[in-house]
């Protein structure tokens, strides 16, 4: 009779549950990602007009399959290339005229995709392997998702199909590797029992969650044991993202420049000379939440300006850069990495209330009647500091229900004409009560949530629009005179202006009308 | 725990009387579902072998009643492969002891002593087309097994004949993964081999093929995905038992129908059935 003790231990599953089983690999490779990632920029830009135009279908076919490819099948760029084109070609220099007449605007993409494919195919580097490629036999296999060519298959007898994985039940693996594997396949190959380990390789920008690895996810009262992963980061390299767009610093530029530091001298002297000058405490505070600090730079033309960097306020500032397909557009940086060189975009006189304008046009009516709310609650705000003092307003909004943690830069935020409302309700209740105006502070709360959503909704639109404006203009004479004004054309208006940095200064308090804004060094020389 | 153990729970289950569906869900597992048939098989024959009485040859002959068969073994034809029994039809006894009987194989009358006699095998059947039927086809081929032998030794012909004997297992898997695990069970060892051949187990692939899947009091094995979707009936009581493997086509459909079923479905927590190592999940859910 058969003895089944004996065969037990063919059976049994337990060993998957152990701690290293598999093994996730995180793989970084920085030219790759950037062909990809313009690939997809592409893809979603110009998705509209895919079903109609064979060319551009071509296109996104041959490269797409190239890229495919590489997530795929472990081998050189090189090899990549030639198999992808056993199976698909691209006529690009032909075509190429093509796809530029059609769709303008886009010859940086296309230019930059077909470059960067050229560069790939003479590169005999192994994405997933830094070194070495991994140990391959007979008890080591590769799991590669996608159809091979015979040539392929027989220069890489370890690279294997999964139904050969499926088929696979007399002996056990050692381990088995797989490439940007989707959750269903390394679910199934963990399951199957065949190997000791298993090793996954992802790209860093290609996101994979794999903690939900379990079968019979939906019903809660089954027992699951879910399997442990083990992810191994590897080091990642820097990114080389220098803005390429920097103006020169000429003679020019230099004999219209005034003295930073004597400005920073001048205007800390005016701040102690005034504090010397208010006796009173309350004043003193008053003054002090009108103040933001904020970084000194010297610009082209003359002009100074102070950029916001409070940590907990605003740090970013816009600036015009070139992309890594050759393509000038803006993009929002910190104050501490803006550089020398580096081209600034302030929103001009006209537009200072761009957001409000944007809003307005959205909300119509009803915009009007929320900024006098707006208005309204901030004014009456800072009549009670003025008449009761900053400490005792902190008190008291306590003492009506609010958060028990108040600083002075909730006060300057909240006195900030453009902030809205506090983050939660109970502050901005007992506010609304230190105010008077406690029976509208449901309507104006929920008005102030309003204009939030809206806020966020015209800053995106107005993002667009300078990035759009910024993109599709000429900018010779901002690269040779290093300052050029642009003017929105569509409805709400408004003007940009784009200096250049000259100089960059030390960050200390200065007036909130001072910031963000190119201002005359005359005025503080005075 | 282990399919030993498993398969032991599994027949104390059916002897419960209640209805219910046991699922395995696992991973690339040849021969696991035929060895639970055949142990399943071989579980239901030791419990008869206490339960059945049989009545003595010398009894039946002395009633002589009608609707009896008889078995005589030929050892001329039979070889170490198969058994071949003649048929035999009881005649009358003779004032020397010797029993006169028509053996309808070789068309002729014999007189056989007591001890031959005495391993003949009879078979009492009511239902008159069957026994002409079996008469027709005069003579009975049996594997030489010691499987069979003992079978034959305990419950005659019995087995073989009578249809509600055993609580039939009905098995749905595909062909071709049924026949592999059988040639390599009967390399293993042919008697368990032998628990899968049709006298205990009805195989099917497809709908098409039986009309078996009515008998609700069957043991029905889904061994796949696809066999799962296609002949588990939602309204039917009875015993089921469902192995889901990963990697097979349809897996996540079946899943799907089976997660259906336990949350509908009456789902046994902290049963002996959640955790078995041959499995990556299990359960028992009462219908």
């Amino acid at each position: 009779m058969i003895n089944i003790s004996d065969l037990n231990k063919n059976f049994n599953i337990s060993s998957i549950y152990k701690n290293d089983y598999i093994c996730v690999h995180t793989v970084y490779n920085y030219d790759f990602e950037l062909f990809y990632k313009t690939l997809g920029y592409l893809n979603k830009q110009l998705s509209e007009f895919i079903t109609n135009d064979s060319n551009l279908i071509n296109f996104l076919r041959f490269y797409y399959s190239f890229s495919k490819i590489c997530i795929k099948i472990p081998i050189n760029f090189s090899e990549n290339a030639e198999f992808n084109e056993t199976n698909k070609s691209f006529d690009y220099n032909k075509k190429i005229k093509f796809l530029i007449a059609s769709y303008p605007g886009h010859e940086e993409d296309f230019t930059f995709i077909n470059k960067k494919y050229l560069e790939l195919k003479d590169s005999k580097v192994i994405p997933f392997f830094s070194s070495n490629i991994e140990k391959q036999d007979d008890k080591n296999l590769f799991l590669i998702d996608c159809e091979l060519n015979k040539q392929l298959i027989r220069k890489y007898k370890f690279f294997k199909n999964l139904s050969f994985f499926y088929r696979l039940y007399d002996r056990k693996l050692e381990t088995i590797t797989l490439f940007n594997a989707s959750v269903e396949l390394l679910q199934e190959i963990a399951y199957l029992n065949i190997a000791e380990n298993i090793n996954v390789y992802n790209f860093d920008w290609i996101k994979k969650d794999y903690s939900q690895i379990s079968y019979f996810i939906s019903h809660s009262n089954i027992k699951i044991r879910p399997i442990k992963i083990k992810i191994i980061q590897s080091v990642k390299p820097p990114k080389l993202l220098d803005n390429k767009l920097l103006g020169q610093i000429v003679e020019e530029d230099i004999i219209l420049s005034s003295d930073l530091d004597e400005i920073i001298q001048k205007i800390e002297r005016t701040t102690k000379e005034e504090e010397q000058e208010i006796n009173d405490a309350a004043l003193k505070e008053k003054n002090n939440l009108e103040k933001i600090r904020a970084t000194i730079v010297q610009l082209s033309n003359g002009k100074i300006a102070f950029l916001r960097n409070e940590p907990s306020f605003d740090q970013m500032q816009d600036v015009v850069v070139k992309s890594i397909t050759e393509k000038i557009e803006t993009i929002s940086k910190k104050v501490d990495l803006i550089k020398i060189g580096e081209f600034l975009v302030f929103k001009g006189e006209r537009a200072t209330s761009m957001l409000e304008q944007e809003t307005t046009i959205m909300l119509e009516k009803t915009a009007d009647y929320f900024y006098s709310q707006r208005r309204e609650w901030k004014h009456r705000l800072e009549q009670e500091i003025n008449r009761l003092g900053l400490d005792k307003v902190i008190k008291k909004i306590q003492e009506f229900g609010g958060r028990k943690k108040i600083f002075i830069n909730n006060i300057r935020y909240w006195l900030y004409p453009k902030s809205l409302r506090t983050e939660d309700k109970v502050t901005f209740f007992s506010i609304m009560k230190l105010c008077g105006l406690h029976n509208n502070a449901e309507e104006i709360w929920n008005n102030m949530g309003e204009l939030e959503k809206a806020h966020l909704q015209a800053g995106r639109r107005i993002k667009n629009k300078i990035k759009e404006t910024i993109s599709k203009s000429n900018i010779t004479q901002l690269l040779k005179k290093g300052f050029q004004e642009f003017s929105l054309s569509s409805k709400g208006g408004g003007s940009l202006q784009v200096y250049k940095i000259i100089e960059k200064g030390k960050t200390l308090k200065v007036k909130f009308s001072y910031t963000d804004k190119p201002l005359d060094p005359k005025e503080f020389l005075k | 725990m282990d399919l030993s153990k498993f398969i032991e729970l599994f027949n104390l289950e059916i002897e419960k009387k209640k209805s219910f569906i046991i699922f395995l869900i696992t991973g690339n597992k040849p021969l696991a579902s035929e060895i639970i048939l055949s142990e399943t098989v071989k579980n239901q024959i030791l419990k008869l072998n206490n339960e059945y009485k049989r009545p003595k040859i010398f009894d039946v002959l002395g009633k002589n009643e009608e609707g009896v068969i008889f078995f005589k073994i030929n050892k001329r034809k039979s070889s170490n492969k198969y058994i071949y029994y003649d048929i035999c039809l009881f005649l009358k006894k003779n004032e020397n002891n010797l029993y006169f009987f028509k053996n309808v194989y070789e068309d002729i009358n014999e007189e056989l002593s007591e001890i031959i006699v005495k391993d003949i095998v009879f078979l009492k059947i009511e239902d008159e087309l069957e026994k002409n039927e079996i008469i027709n086809n005069k003579f009975v081929k049996i594997e030489s097994l010691s499987s069979n032998i003992n079978l034959i030794e305990n419950f005659g012909f019995d087995w073989l004949y009578k249809k509600s004997f055993f609580k039939k297992l009905n098995y749905y898997n595909s062909l071709k993964s049924f026949s592999y695990s059988k040639k390599e069970l009967a390399l293993l060892c042919p008697d368990t081999n032998n628990y899968l051949s049709e006298n205990f187990v009805l195989f099917s692939s497809s709908r098409s093929d039986n009309d078996i899947f009515t008998n609700n009091k069957n043991i029905k094995f889904y061994g796949n995905s696809e066999s799962f979707l296609n002949f588990y009936d939602q309204n039917s009581d009875g015993y089921h038992l469902a192995k889901l493997n990963i990697g097979e086509s349809k897996f996540s459909d079946a899943i799907q129908k089976l997660d259906e079923i336990c949350s509908t479905k009456n789902l046994i927590n902290n049963s002996n059935f959640s955790e078995f190592n041959f499995c990556i999940q299990s359960g028992i859910v009462l219908l």
